[in-house]
Formats: structure tokens, sequence, C-alpha cells
């Protein structure tokens, strides 16, 4: 009895629906279970009529499916969708042969459904570990199916969301637009018209919410794709949450986009450390989305994608807010009233709470903001208020009272209450490194009086002075005002921020608290409270390590600040230098930018070396997100911005800007990049650093349009670059200066420019708000990222030696070089080490290939293998063998011909042996191949597979050839190939050279010719032997007739040089005189290898979904072959039995130089050969030209299955580790030949469910295919 | 700046400057800034802040009868800058590529900006490649005779009459990483001009935007328009100004001179 191995992709987490589904038709049923399939499916016109209606209804259903009856009558569960009939088909018999016999077993209907379901599930969370098929939402379940087969995308690929819209394309097509982690995709079918969109997420370069078409309803959004591409999809009920999705997507997938194309890769890794340290941005965000820690055995299902984006997107609003770190994440939240200790003033506003920080935000129009952190608190009472209402009474540590009265209904409050007291125990531990880090703050020291203490571990400003004149900075009166602000409001970790905070931040801070208040404002002061020792710990651990980043700062060590006293001595450069290595260690990606050494050289006049490190951290990680990063894309992304504010709010300037060509970032990006610090004096630069950690980047936006403003009259009169940063560099210098020198009022006199500009900057500009800046960011980053990408490639290309290929050809080669490496990297969800960012591993080298040439598309193969080793445990049989299903052997077959072709052009393009394939080596290698002529690419074949390089071909690489050459064939339409590749093997077994005595050769030839009739009259009866069992298939004759036909040349070759002993050997000239001969394959070296390579023609993805159905009918082709073949040797084994003792010597007895150098084609070719018999699924593809080999291998089973294992062993010695394991498995299945034919006869019945005339329709015309094709 | 201009006044009262837009490019902290800062202000500073985006000055010289004003963009060095480069290089009718003559890889890079203007930049641009921080090679002395036997014999006896200067060397015993027969081979060959520099004692700097003057088509940068600063020099071949003489080249002590600082 044989054991099917469940179908991939079938099966589904059992979901609930309507068994009588008027649109499906059951096929099939038994008690337990219903085979149904469409209405659509059956006829053209029901087609197209229910296909719309589906589609309108609903998004897209698979053709096929099988349901789960709980019990007669009552509701069902639909365990499995396919879209083909084959592959229900398939479900179809793994049902039955797994459940029947176990549910005659049981009696209680509820153990049943339980046995089943279990079953069920943990096959598909078993398979599908990480992919939406086991997504906890049903209704995801079924769209991503349904996108996935649809689309043909991987698996892997998870769907974020799907909306119902019309596509404006010649007409309006009604139907579903689905949003995946990579993909935006639009299906519809409407009336027998199918659309399919595909885009890919990394490729949009706009996204706009419009008006729909007629211009009535916002409900649109318009894509462009950075190649001018427009789509235009509306009727969406959701539009706005559409386009959010989509925002949020593509920021995602632009940081990705980003790393992937970065010039640089990593800066600041340690030079000699090879560990994994670099994380994937990407990965990492999806990863945690998942509630990640818990394995998927205790959570067999994940959530879908969707939620953990929404959770994501409130949470960083929510961080943003409050300037928590990214660790805290929205727990609880509710509208509340706030009162602080004996005051008066009540604020209105909402309540959050995360998982240590309790946070408030007043929503009337009077401001305040509290975010405090759960360890300073030391008690909450639940107060007995008169009016019913829930109210928390909290005491910080320095007993500082706050009340909220929560104003929600009971049940929430207490839930929040409840959250709360967890959160609160949790912090336990926290509480005891409060009082460490309260003395490191300045706040402290004022408060108790004791000011002049100088903490040993302040800022350089302690030492060194501060800079300006404190007098004159009104120092004294500021801190006054500070310390009653403190005694008010809560001080550091607990201050509140009320209305006076900003007016005291904007007069400028106090030297001594400028540090600590820059923290609360940024909120690193929670990033340092929440780790202590981080920073110690990082310089500790990475001592002495090197790296590209620490030379980079070396170099600018003494070239920050350097007019400050502390950057001329030790001290201050040693603070600047612990300061910049520990971010660089802790952030690799980034490392060290120049601008990071000015600014930071700056924090640390007011900070010490660790308040330093943490407001460096949320400078770069969240107020200039992108600033300093390798692509800089932050930067130019603000530019950008800059530009668009200064063109809607000064729009003379900004025409007489580009009227003159004057790039206004010339004169701004060293601005923003080092806050105004080396353009501004000092004293004024950190005034504006005041506002900036306080207000955000918004701020640097005012700033820098107030001072084109107040310079705009010179601005206007400049002609040209030189000029216009002469005018401003001109301005910098007199902020000093009063803004009106002439003013009878001493007052007005008394106002500096730099007074007038903050002014300006507050007044002039208040509409550049900080959600303005966001929605601007988010409006353009696509553009500017593409921009950067443009760059790189162009900044790349010129790196490369083109050869022969067109400036055309190398953009697709790189587009389709980094398209690769992208998704490779999304696909692993893992970390990379250095250097591979930019160069092609084994595995993103087969994708790559795919995405040039049709032949070299075998992801699915690919797949396919890594999800086969889950085992499945069918109940009654756990035997590995017994899991190896018909299918799959098949594919595996060609997965591992095509796979080792492909590993071996790697190898070949591998000209510096890295292991990893840079964008010069493969333009060389394809060069090498489309420009080549046909000697040379028969010479690369030829190398290709010599594979021991003696420089000639024995038999098995002969046989690995053409295999090759099969592989390399397999989507050609027609089967002329067939012929020419049979004439290949027979020519080269012809004309090759013998080892042994040329004389015996010419014997031997003609011994050849006079076995051939022979054997062909043994073929011949095996034939018939194969009608009997295939009677029901008229159209195969022919299949039957050529596949034989080339099994039979192959016996005769075999024969032809068994009797000798000898190893064949074919040289190059041999070998071209072979492939001149034969016009088919001459044609092929000549120009069909290489235009196989499509560079400037897209490979159209419907040719892949087309492709596929060839790809399955090849499959059902090739087991029916497999039948007739193995029945064949079942009858050519009795009749050559008598000869097997001497024969069987000839693979065991070969030549030396074969023996030592076995091929890896010859593993595979046992491999299959004992495959073939096994489970009879290959396909006429592998069977041809291996025949020879299945009889051999035959007879070696015939003979002694310890011989077997001898020679197999020492057939593999020289084979790749890969191909072993396959060996030994095969190994056990050749002595088992009588088990065998079982199994061919069971494939045989399985075939004939399919109806016979199918596979023709897919092997031979692309109509038929696209039939099947269709739903 | 404001030097350059006042100086500008008298210098050039009676005629028209030539602006001619000159960006410099290389590797971090090979000296760039400093060289620059040597040219207009004849200044050394020892601790340069590292340039953020670009800075941008001015300078005036004269050249025989012409006054050319060169507008320099003094670019940053770091390459997360280099896809900012473009902007400042656009329109340029002479670059300098500086690197550092102790630092192999610095040189790598110049090389491969070399080819990036010769792709991007204006086709007609007047390329210098420059060697910096010669002050630094003790050695340079006996490097130098080994090349005597090559070509550009003005670059060779204008730099030995700078080797005189040499006493003023501080920093013994660093060795110089690029051999100046290496890289001056391969500006023969990419057709740039070619200096070897120390911003440090000014050995070399002026000549490297004298001869830069010289070899900029000027006439046709005067015919073209001054707001249409696009493609300056067309094919009209060199105007041959014969201020590469002794007496006018712009050395740091001479300044005076020749170039109206």
């Amino acid at each position: 009895m044989a054991h099917l191995k469940p179908p991939h992709n079938v099966f589904i987490l059992p979901t609930p629906c309507d068994q009588h589904n008027p649109l499906f038709d059951t096929v099939q049923s038994t008690e337990n279970f219903v085979l149904q399939r469409t209405k659509a499916s059956k006829s053209q016109f029901l087609n197209s009529f229910l296909g719309t209606i589906q589609n309108v209804f609903d998004t897209k259903q698979a053709p096929f499916r099988i349901l789960f009856r709980k019990q007669l009558n009552a509701q069902a569960l639909m365990i499995a969708e396919a879209e083909t009939q084959k592959s229900v088909d398939h479900a179809w018999a793994w049902v039955q042969e797994n459940f029947v016999v176990g549910l005659q077993v049981l009696d209680d209907a509820q153990e049943k459904e339980e046995w089943v379901l279990t079953k069920i599930r943990s096959l598909v969370t078993r398979a599908d570990k990480g992919t939406d098929d086991i997504t906890s939402d049903e209704k995801v379940r079924s769209a991503s199916r349904a996108f996935r087969q649809t689309f043909n995308v991987l698996p892997s690929e998870r769907l974020v969301s799907y909306y119902s819209c019309s596509y404006h394309g010649k007409m309006m097509n009604q139907g579903w637009m689905y949003i995946s982690e990579n993909y935006l995709c639009f299906y519809s079918f409407m009336l027998g018209m199918e659309t399919k969109i595909f885009l890919e997420l990394k490729d949009i370069g706009d996204l706009q919410k419009e008006k729909s078409k007629r211009g009535v309803f916002d409900d649109a959004i318009r894509v462009v794709m950075k190649d001018e591409q427009e789509y235009f999809f509306s009727n969406l009920f959701h539009r706005d949450e559409t386009y959010d999705m989509l925002v949020q997507l593509t920021t995602l997938t632009m940081e990705r986009l980003l790393r992937n194309t970065a010039l640089e890769h990593a800066p600041g890794m340690s030079n000699g450390d090879d560990t994994e340290s670099v994380k994937d941005v990407f990965s990492v965000d999806v990863e945690s989305l998942d509630g990640g820690d818990s394995p998927y055995a205790s959570a067999p299902t994940t959530r879908p994608l969707r939620l953990g984006l929404e959770e994501q997107k409130r949470d960083s609003q929510f961080q943003q807010r409050f300037n928590l770190p990214t660790s805290e994440h929205l727990m609880e939240e509710s509208s509340a009233t706030m009162v602080q200790g004996d005051k008066t003033d009540m604020y209105h506003g909402r309540l959050y709470l995360s998982e240590s920080f309790l946070c408030f935000i007043c929503t009337e129009a009077n401001p305040c903001v509290l975010a405090l952190p759960l360890f300073t608190i030391r008690r909450v009472e639940r107060m007995n208020s008169k009016s019913a209402m829930y109210a928390l009474n909290i005491l910080t540590w320095h007993q500082m009272r706050i009340v909220f009265r929560l104003n929600n209904p009971k049940t929430l409050c207490e839930k929040f209450c409840g959250t709360l007291k967890g959160n609160l125990k949790l912090q336990v531990r926290a509480m005891r490194s409060l009082k460490p880090f309260l003395n490191t703050c300045f706040s402290e020291a004022l408060l108790a009086d004791r000011p002049d203490v100088a903490d040993k571990d302040s800022g350089l400003g302690w030492i060194f002075e501060f800079p300006g004149d404190p007098k004159k900075l009104k120092n004294k009166s500021k801190t006054k005002l500070w310390l009653q602000y403190f005694k008010d409001n809560g001080r550091n970790l607990t201050m509140t921020k009320v209305a006076t905070f900003p007016k005291l931040i904007r007069v400028g801070l106090p030297n001594k608290l400028r540090g600590e208040i820059w923290e609360a404002c940024s909120g690193s002061l929670y990033l340092r409270s929440m780790n202590p020792g981080e920073y110690t710990r990082l310089l500790k651990d990475n001592e002495g390590k090197m790296s590209l980043s620490l030379e980079e700062i070396e170099k600018d060590l003494n070239r920050s600040l350097p007019e400050y006293e502390a950057y001329q001595a030790n001290q201050g450069i040693n603070r600047l230098r612990n300061v910049l290595s520990a971010y660089a260690w802790k952030n690799p990606d980034l490392g060290y930018c120049q601008a990071m050494n000015i600014v930071t050289s700056a924090i640390l006049i007011y900070q010490s070396e660790e308040q330093a490190f943490w407001t460096v951290n949320v400078l770069c990680d969240r107020l200039l997100p992108g600033y300093y990063s390798t692509s800089m894309y932050g930067a130019l992304l603000d530019q950008t911005i800059l530009e668009d504010l200064l063109e809607k709010t000064m729009p003379i300037l900004s025409k007489h800007l580009k009227k003159v060509d004057v790039q206004l970032s010339v004169a701004c990006l060293p601005w923003f990049l080092s806050l105004f610090i080396n353009s501004m004096p000092l004293v004024y630069a950190f005034r504006v650093l005041d506002c900036f950690f306080f207000e955000g980047p918004k701020v640097l936006f005012q700033i820098s349009l107030a001072i084109l403003k107040v310079n705009g009259d010179e601005l206007l009169a400049s002609k040209d670059d030189g000029a216009f940063m002469d005018v401003l560099k001109k301005y910098f210098g007199t902020l000093d200066d009063s803004a009106f020198p002439n003013s009878t009022n001493p007052k007005a006199r008394a106002l500096t420019k730099f007074n007038e500009l903050m002014l300006v900057a507050y007044k002039e500009f208040e509409l550049v708000t900080a959600e303005l800046v966001a929605e601007l960011r988010k409006k353009n980053q696509l553009k500017v990222v593409h921009n950067i990408g443009s760059f790189t490639k162009r900044s790349q290309l010129r790196n490369i030696n083109p050869g022969k290929f067109s400036k055309d050809e190398m953009s697709v080669i790189y587009d389709r070089f980094y398209s690769a490496l992208f998704y490779g990297r999304s696909q692993t969800r893992g970390s990379s080490k250095q250097g591979e960012a930019r160069a092609l591993d084994p595995t993103t080298f087969v994708s790559f290939l795919g995405s040039l040439a049709h032949w070299a598309q075998v992801e699915d193969d690919q797949m396919e293998n890594e999800e086969n080793h889950p085992s499945v445990h069918t109940g009654s049989n756990h035997r590995r063998r017994g899991s190896t299903s018909t299918t799959s052997t098949a594919r595996e077959r060609r997965r591992v011909v095509g796979r080792h072709f492909i590993a071996r052009l790697f190898e070949r393009f591998d000209h510096d042996k890295t292991g990893l394939l840079s964008l010069q080596e493969v333009t060389t290698g394809l060069g090498d191949i489309i420009h080549g002529d046909l000697m040379t690419r028969m010479q690369l074949f030829f190398e290709m597979h010599d594979l021991n390089k003696d420089g000639t071909l024995s038999r098995d690489e002969i046989l690995g050839m053409s295999e090759s050459l099969l592989f390399i064939y397999r989507f050609d339409d027609g089967d002329s190939y067939l012929g020419a590749i049979s004439n290949f093997i027979r020519n080269a077994f012809e004309f090759a050279e013998k080892v042994d005595a040329v004389k015996k050769i010419e014997g031997a030839v003609e011994g050849a010719d006079t076995t051939a009739p022979a054997t062909s009259d043994i073929q011949t009866e095996d034939d018939k032997a194969d009608g009997d069992k295939d009677t029901k298939k008229d159209d195969d004759g022919t299949e039957g007739d050529k596949e034989t036909a080339v099994d039979t040349l192959s016996t005769t070759t075999t024969k032809a040089e068994a009797p000798e002993e000898s190893e064949l050997q074919m040289s190059l000239p041999s070998f071209r005189m072979v492939i001149l001969a034969d016009e088919t394959l001459e044609r092929f070296f000549e120009f069909g290898f290489s235009n196989s390579f499509r560079l400037l023609e897209p490979l159209d993805r419907q040719r892949g979904l087309f492709a596929r159905e060839v790809f399955d009918s090849l499959l059902s082709e090739g087991r029916k072959l497999a039948g007739s073949i193995a029945g064949g040797i079942q009858n050519r084994r009795q009749v050559t039995s008598s000869s097997s003792s001497s024969t069987s010597k000839l693979p065991s007895g070969a030549s030396p130089t074969s023996g030592a150098s076995s091929s890896s084609s010859l593993p595979l070719g046992s491999g299959l050969g004992s495959a073939a018999g096994k489970t009879a699924s290959v396909d006429n593809s592998s069977v041809s030209d291996v025949a020879g080999k299945v009889q051999e291998n035959d007879f070696e089973a015939s003979k002694s299955k310890d011989d077997a294992q001898k020679m197999n062993e020492r057939n593999t010695g020289g084979a790749e580790d890969e191909d072993e394991d396959e060996d030994e498995e095969d190994e056990d299945e050749d002595g088992e030949g009588d088990d065998l034919l079982d199994e061919v006869e069971k494939f045989l019945t399985e075939f004939d469910l399919e109806g016979g005339g199918k596979k023709d329709l897919g092997l031979t015309s692309a109509t038929g295919a696209a039939e099947l094709d269709s739903p | 700046m404001s030097q350059a201009s006042d100086a500008a006044g008298h210098a050039a009262s009676n005629m028209k400057p030539v602006q001619v837009k000159l960006v410099l490019l290389g590797e971090a902290a090979v000296g760039k800034s400093s060289l620059v800062l040597r040219f207009v202000n004849d200044e050394f500073q020892e601790n340069k802040e590292p340039t953020i985006g670009a800075a941008f000055l001015t300078q005036k010289c004269r050249l025989e009868d012409k006054v050319i004003k060169f507008e320099i963009w003094d670019t940053a060095g770091q390459e997360r800058f280099h896809s900012l480069a473009p902007m400042y290089y656009r329109n340029a009718q002479a670059a300098v590529v500086v690197y550092d003559v102790t630092k192999a890889s610095s040189l790598e890079k110049a090389k491969s900006w070399v080819k990036e203007l010769q792709r991007q930049a204006n086709p007609n641009i007047v390329i210098a490649l420059t060697g910096n921080k010669v002050d630094l090679v003790s050695e340079r002395r006996g490097q130098r005779n080994s090349s005597d036997g090559e070509g550009e014999d003005d670059e060779e006896s204008d730099a030995q009459e700078l080797d005189e200067d040499e006493e003023d060397d501080e920093d013994y015993g660093v060795s110089r990483q690029v051999p100046t027969e290496e890289a001056s081979a391969y500006a023969q060959e990419s057709g740039l001009l070619f200096f070897e520099t120390s911003a440090k004692n000014g050995k070399g700097v002026a000549e490297v935007f004298t001869e830069i003057a010289k070899k900029i088509p000027l006439e046709h940068i005067l015919s073209s328009t001054r707001g249409a600063r696009a493609g300056a020099g067309g094919s009209n071949g060199r105007v041959d100004l014969q201020a590469g003489g002794n007496g006018q080249r712009l050395g740091g002590q001479q300044d005076k001179s020749g170039c109206a600082c």
C-alpha cells in the first residue's frame, strides 16, 4: 500500500462555510467529506457569468474545494482549496487514504471532528509556518490564498489587506485590490474579461489621493510607478485607510530598498567581525508584529499582518507624541481629567498606559503633557470620589501628587487599573536604579540647593566654561525661573510640560540645566534611565575593535569645534571619540557621518558622555531620521520639503532661484545636517537647539525659511549661487547686531537680529507644523528614494565594465540583480554579513537568472524542497520513504538537474571564488554567454559538464549534459528537441573515443548495429504492455513511441559498449561535431541559448502562469511515460537477467578515470532510475536520457543489494554532498523493485482520474493551457 | 570672503572678471579645504572642521590681461556625501581632484572621481589631479629625482624650485604611499593636469589654480552670456595665455604680485 504525501498549498485551516453554496457543485462525497467544484468551471458561459458575480461579491475563489461535514446536515468546514483538478484530486485521495479508516473506528461525532481538525491543523501549520495560511483570521486566509494563486507569488508572501475597488484602464473594471508585503495587485473578472495588475511596491514612485474620475467622491488613489506608468483606482470605500496602509508599506519597502542599494554597507561593523550583528530593519519589524517569541507549535496561528501593521502605526504615533523609546507599546487608553497636586487647574485630555509609562496629554487649548515613568511612582490609590467617578491618586517619589479622573464606564476603568497594577509590579526592579540615576540630574542638585556641586560626570562646560557671557545670557535669572518650574510641575523624569514650558525654552536655557532639559524634551532621558550601563558596556565590549566608521571618526576628532578649548585637549577629544564610537557600534548600519562630530561635540559641552550618547541616539533615530545614514536620504528628503515650502510661502524668491539656477540645498543642507552649529555663532546655534529638541525638526524648517525671508531682498538681487552664499554667510555674522539700530525705542534697539529671526520663524511660519512636515515627508519620500536609487545605479554602473552590453541592457541587468537581492533578503528575513548586500549568493543567483531566462525559473521547485522536510505523520505510516510523494520526486529530479546546472554556471561566473557574485562578475559571465559565438558556447557547455576537468566528457558527463539540455528545453513548445537530444546521446556515444583499443570500438559499433533491432523488438513488446494500461488515452501514442525510441537508442548504445567494459571519452572537437551534426542543437548553441536571456523584453508574468500549467501537464505526461518505462524495465529485466551478471559489472568496474572522478550526474542518474521504478513519476525529460541507467540499476538490484550499495558508495565519492543523501535514500529503494510496480500501477490509475485529453492541451497548445488557467 | 571681494576691487577695476566655477573633490581628510584656504586666504588651520555638504569660496587671480574669478566649491569628502556631489560639479569648468600622498587608497578614490567627472560632468572640464600633504613625507626629494625623466617639464621645474622650502617639514617618518611617478603617469594617461602640493607650507598650491586658469578656454566663457553658465569651453582650442612665466607664478609668498588677495 503506497502512502501519499499530502499535497502542498491545498489544505487550509478548517474554515466554516456553506456546504450548499449555489455556486458549487458536489463532485464526490463520502460520509464525512465533500469534494466540490464551482459551476463556473464547467461551461464557458456560466464561467463568465458566475465568475462575474463571484468577482463582485467576493475575492477570487478557488474552483475546487473539499469540505468536512461536522455531522450530517450540519455545518461544514472547508479544509482544502485548489486551483486545479489535479491538486484537488491529490488532496481528495490523501483524505480518503488517511481519514476514512480512522473515522470508521471512531464513533463519537465530536471525537471524529476533533481528530480530523487536529490533523488538518497540524498539517497546515507545519507546512505553512510563518505564512498567511495559519493566520487566525479566516477571511485573510482565503483572500491570501486567492491572491497568491492568482498572481503566482511565493507562499511566504503575506497579504496585508484587500479592498473592493475599480481600476480605470481602457474601461472601468470592478474588482479587488490586494495589498501584500511586497505587491499591490488588482484582479477583476467581468463578463469573461480578466484583468490582472501586478505592481511591486518597491517600484512605486508616488501615491496620490484623488477624486474619482467623475470628480464627485473622494474615493480614488492614483499610483505612479517610477517609470511614470500610472494606475487609477477608485470606488475605494476606505480610501484613506487604503492610502495610509500603502504609505506605511511603501515606507517599509523604501527602508529595505535603501539598505539594499546603499553604496556602503554597514560601515560601522567591526572589520574582523563575521558574526551576524546586523538585523534587517524590516524583518525585525515584521517579526515583532507576529508577537514573535512564542513558537508556532504552541500558538498555531499568526495574527493577520494588517492588524500588526495597524498596531505598529498606532504605537509609533504614541511613541512620537510622548518621545518614548520604541520598546513602549500602547496598552490602555482612556479619556481623563488631570489635576496636579493642590492646584486648581484641571486638564481634560487622554490618559495612555504602556509597559513602563503613564502618559497624559491635554486635548484642550491649555497645553499639558506628561509622560510619567512608572518606576517614579511611589503609590497609586483609588480615590473614593463623590461623583461615582473613577479616580487615581498618584504619588511620585518626591511626593508630588497627581490625580487622574477617568471618564469611562466602570468596567473599562477597572481594566485600565488592572493593567496599570500589573505593569507597576514589573517595574519594581527598575525602581532600584532610580536613585543612582537621579544623582546624574542637575535639577536634583539645584533643588537640593547644592548648585555648585559639579558632578564629575557632567558636560565639558563645567570644566572649560560655557560659550557666551553668562551675564549677557541672564543665566542666573533663567535658572531661578526653572527652579520654580521644577517645584511646581516636577523635574526631570516627572516633569509636566505646561503652558510656561515653551516660553522658558524659547528665551534660551540656562547653561547648567541645558543638557538635562534637552534630554527631557527629546526623550533621551527615558532611554538613559531605562538602559543603565549600556553605554559603558558598548564601549567595553568593542574595545580594541576597528571598523571603517572608527577610522572616519578618528580623522574628524581634531576637527570638531576646534575653537572650543576642550577640543584642543585630550579630555574633550576622548569624550567625543567615546560617544561617536559607541553610537557606531550600536548602529553599525549608520556608523558615522560627518556632521555628527560637530553636533556631538556641541552637545558634549552641556551633557555628559552618557547623556550625549543617548541624545545622539534620539537625534539619529527619531528627530533626524535618515539624515546621517549612508544614503543620507533623510537630509535630501528634507531639502526637497524645504524647496516645497519655499515655493508655497515665498513664490517670488522661489521663482528667482529657479531662474538664476541656484539650488537651495547648496546653502541649506549644511544648516540641517549640523543643526546650524557651524553656520551661526555658537551661542545662537544653541538657542536653536533648545527649540529643536523641544519642538522637533519643524523648527529647522521655520528658521531656514525665516533666514531666507529676512534676507529676501538681497537674495533676489543675487544672480548666482556664489552671491547667494555670500549674502547668507554675511547675515550669520551679524546675528548679534541690533535688528533696528535706528529705532528711537531703546527696547527695539536692543533686539538683535537673532531675536528678529526667531520672531519671524515662529510668527510668519507658524503654518509649518510637525504634522505638515510629517505629511510632506510621506509625500516626497518615494521620489527621493528613487532618485537616490538611480544615482546609485548610475555610479555603480560607471564602475562596471559592460563588455558588449548596451547601456539599456546594463540597466536591466542592474535592476534584476538588485531585485533578486531585494526579494532574496526579504525571503530569508535574516541578517546579512558584510558585503553580502551587494552580491548574489547561490540562492539569489537562481532568482536572478530566473528573472532573465525562462528556463531558469526553478523557484517553485526550490520552495517545494524547503517545504518537504517536515515529514508528515500520516497516521499509519511514519517511514520517511512513505512520505516521498509521487509528484515531488519528479520535481525534485528536475530541481536537482536544474540547480546543478545553475550552480555550475554560478561557479563559472564566480571568478574570484568568493562564493558570491558581484555585479561585475554577473555582467562578465552573461556577456561571455550572450556575446560569445557558437564555438564559445559549445565550449562553455562542454566545460561546465566536464566535471573532473580532464578535458573530455565521460559517459556520465554526457548524460549529465543531455539532462541539462532537457532542463533548459523543458518549457519549449513542440517536441523536436526530444529527438535532438536523443540524437545527441546516440551520436555522442558513437563518436566518443573509447579508452581501450580503437579497434574494439569499430567492432562495438557494428555490434551495436546488430543488437539494435533486437532491443527494439523487446521495446515494442514493452510498448504493448504499456499500451494495455493506457488504452483509455489515445493521444499518447506518439509520445510513447518517441519515448520508446529514445529509450531504445540509449539501450542500444549501452549494449554497444557493454561488452567492452570501457569508458567513453569525448573530446571537445568531437563534442562540437556531434552538436553541429544536429540542426536543432546547432541552432540552440548558435542563438537559442543566448536568446533565452531576455534583457530588454521583460519576461511576462502571465507566461509564468502558463508555464505552470504546462509544467503540470508535463508532469502528468511524465508519470505515464515513466509508468511505461517501469513496465518496460520489468519486462526487460526478465529478458536480460541472464546476462545481468556480466553487465552489472559495468558501472562498478568502469575505467579508473570515471571511477575516481565520478560525476554528480551518475548518482543523479541512478537516483532517477530507482525513483522512476519506485514511484514512476518521472517526466519524459528525465526518462529518455537515463534509460540506460535505469537498466543498470535494475541489474544491480536483481543481482545483489550489497553490490549496489558498494557501487553507489564508490560512485558518490566525488559527488557533492547534497546528492549523497538522496543516493542513500535511493539505495534502500533499489532493492525493492517488486514493490515499485504496485506504485506504478497506482499512479496510472491516478492519472486516469484526471481525464485523458488534458495533458496534450498543456504540452502542445497554449490555448489549451490558457483555458485551464482561467477559473 | 570679505578679503577676496575687497581685493578684487582694485585689482580688476578696469575689467570684467572671467568667472570660473571650480570644484574640489577627493576622499575625506586629504586636505581639500586646506588647499582652498591656502589659495584664498593664504592660511593654514591645523584642525579644519570637516566640510558638511560643501563650502563656497571665491578668489580672484590675474593672468596677464585677464582677471579670473574662481568660484570654488569645496565638497565634503566622506563617501556618503557622494550623492550630493553632482549638485556641485554640474556646470563646473574645472575640478581639482585631491588625494593624500601618504594614503594609497585616496588615489583610488581620486581615480573614481576622475572617472565620474569625465562621464557625468561638463565634457570640457579641466581636471587637475593633486597629491596633497607632501610636507609629511621626508623622502620626497629622492622620489622626485627618480621621476625626472618624465614629461611635464613645467611642473617638474616648479617642483624643484619648491623643493627649496623643504626645510619647513616637521613630520618626518610618515612614509609616502603614492609615488609621484605612479600618479603622474596616471594623470598623463587620463589627460589630467598633475601637481603635488602642501597646503600646510603652501608648496605648489597656487600653481594648481594658475595652470588650470591657463588651460581653460577663457574667451569662450567670456563670449558666452554670463547668466547662462552651462557648457563652458567650446571646442575652439585653448586660449594661450602667456601667464605661466616664472615671475607670474602665484606662490605662497609671492601671491601679492599676481593674485589679488
